[in-house]
């Protein structure tokens, strides 16, 4: 259930089979070059008319309704609100979440009574959610906030769970022979202990935050980039569905890399990991 | 390694040279217990076990494996309270893990998280030690275990004997009366346990603290200890105390060449081998009703 962070632990410590260091240079000329052709091989197509461009759109076109969009403020505007909307359901989502996470460790009891619970909420498509949240609160903000924060809480909850769950007794013990209190252990262990945890899931909670926002302004909204994508498929203009695709996409790469680069800081305690994406 | 000198001038044996007829550093009475199991009856660990370890003394416990040694183990640290019994340590009954009791386990059981230097010094840490202090000791202790310039090191940096001087240094630290130590060199290869069998040694003929060793490694139990006590297959009760009169000071590799070294070892291989034997083909011959 729980995305599991690369258990690396003092198991695989010693493993000796490292990837190979990363070359970095060229595997970045490799991607981008892949990337090129690609967008070539689109364009061509579009260009010799195998395909139609009104189906598939182009990168030219692509490129110049972007920028259009850009100089005339109304993406920055869409996409600004959609990112405000994940990042608020983001952040709120993993408050709640983490916190629950750890009071389940501290009372086991809890976890146990509500299980059955959250697992059941957990296997209801929460999207499904959407048109009673929207009944409840409006087509504004809030409406996306929560279907965001719904997605992002319980696997929040669920991660930290599992992280507190996997914590070696033997550290714990090893710390209470050492004088450690009952609060000292969640200081010294738990909370160190289920970072690497809490980073997988906030990882796999950035897509999940972006679909809540997103799929809430589909299904109602007056701003954001389903706004915009819902009013684009409604005039049958395909490139300015792509468009708003495009600027989450960046948005969501840019915020996944910050977080790789807070991860690395974070867990520099850890053995290099092999094959991380 | 060997030359180096005590961290701690409390280390010095004034504790060791206590008075006789004072309580026992550690005292068994008629200690038992079993493991509630998952739908079954309960699983007997201990049967009766009386023992006392004067101060100073090094005495190992050995046994079969899975025998209930490390359960012993952890009932006198205060990490399980047994069924029945009563377990005194320095005169006190045993209500929990013990300020004046250091711990060391299989495996190093350090902080992956922490640096080597903040993982020796977490003790101090927890006792509210100042952080100039707690840095001053940790590494003062480390270059005695020539350890010095892996203070900022990760444990998965280390090698695992480096690491479980880590931990021994770790337990050190607090400067503990007595030291319970669980099979801490078993995950080591011959060469690093042998080497480290050494220094533990060392250390203790400077300090003299009481120390319970346990162990399934019949050469490591002779060769270190003052006393061997073999425990029988689960359900674990005293099978024999073998007092192990070889020269001291030792070192573990200089007392396997010593002639009584193989007479103790045969005394009790010979016990230990029909418990091996019986742990083997899952006999119960004491009584429990499993």
């Amino acid at each position: 259930m729980a995305a599991a962070p690369d258990t690396a632990g003092r198991s695989t410590a010693r493993r000796k089979a490292r990837a190979p260091a990363p070359r970095g240079l060229r595997l970045l000329g490799l991607r981008l070059a892949f990337l090129l052709a690609c967008l070539v091989s689109w364009q061509g197509l579009v260009s010799t008319e195998v395909l139609s461009e009104f189906w598939v759109s182009s990168p030219v076109s692509l490129v110049r309704r972007f920028v259009a969009m850009l100089a005339d403020g109304s993406l920055p505007l869409h996409t600004g609100i959609t990112l405000g909307e994940s990042l608020a359901g983001l952040v709120l989502g993993a408050a709640v979440g983490i916190a629950g996470g750890f009071l389940f460790a501290r009372w086991e009891l809890l976890a146990e009574v509500l299980e059955p619970y959250i697992m059941a909420l957990n296997s209801l498509p929460r999207v499904a959610l959407a048109p009673l949240l929207i009944i409840w609160v409006g087509i504004g903000l809030l409406s996306k906030i929560m279907l965001a924060f719904s997605l992002v809480a319980v696997i929040m909850l669920v991660n930290t769970y599992a992280g507190t769950r996997s914590i070696d007794p033997v550290l714990v013990n090893a710390l209470r022979m050492l004088g450690a209190r009952q609060r000292d252990i969640f200081v010294k262990i738990t909370l160190p202990h289920s970072v690497p945890w809490i980073f997988a899931g906030l990882r796999v909670s950035v897509a999940f935050a972006y679909i809540g926002a997103v799929v809430g302004e589909f299904l109602g909204s007056t701003k954001g980039i389903g706004f915009l994508i819902d009013r684009a498929s409604g005039a049958f203009n395909t490139t300015g569905i792509l468009v708003p695709l495009l600027a989450l996409m960046l948005l969501a790469v840019a915020l996944n890399a910050l977080m790789l680069r807070l991860e690395k800081r974070l867990l520099k305690w850890r053995p290099p990991q092999v094959g991380q994406l | 390694m060997a030359t180096s000198r005590p961290a701690d001038e409390s280390w010095t044996p004034t504790k060791a040279a206590q008075s006789p007829g004072q309580a026992p550093a550690v005292e068994c009475e008629r200690l038992s217990m079993a493991f509630a199991r998952d739908g079954g009856s309960p699983v007997a660990v201990l049967a009766d076990i009386t023992l006392r370890c004067p101060a100073g003394e090094f005495l190992s416990v050995i046994g079969p494996s899975g025998c209930g040694k490390s359960t012993l183990l952890n009932v006198i640290a205060g990490l399980l309270w047994p069924g029945e019994g009563v377990v005194r340590v320095l005169g006190q009954e045993v209500d929990g893990p013990h300020p004046r009791v250091g711990y060391m386990f299989q495996c190093d059981a350090l902080l992956p998280w922490r640096t080597v230097l903040s993982n020796v010094e977490i003790s101090l840490e927890l006792a509210g030690v100042e952080k100039k202090e707690r840095h001053a000791r940790s590494r003062e202790l480390l270059n005695t275990f020539g350890l010095s310039g892996f203070e900022e090191n990760y444990p998965h940096q280390l090698s695992g004997g480096m690491r479980q001087r880590v931990s021994l240094a770790r337990t050190l630290i607090r400067d503990p009366d007595i030291l319970l130590m669980d099979e801490p060199f078993a995950s080591l290869d011959s060469q690093t346990k042998l080497f480290l069998e050494d220094e533990l040694l060392t250390i203790w003929e400077r300090s003299r603290k009481t120390v319970i060793f346990i162990t399934h490694d019949l050469d490591e139990a002779v060769s270190l200890a003052d006393r061997v006590l073999l425990l029988s297959s689960r359900p674990a009760r005293l099978m024999l105390e073998q007092e192990i009169e070889l020269p001291r000071p030792r070192s573990a590799t200089e007392a396997r060449t010593h002639p009584s070294f193989q007479h103790h070892r045969s005394l009790l291989w010979e016990q230990l081998r029909k418990e091996v034997l019986r742990t083997m083909q899952g006999e119960r011959p004491y009584g429990s009703r499993a």
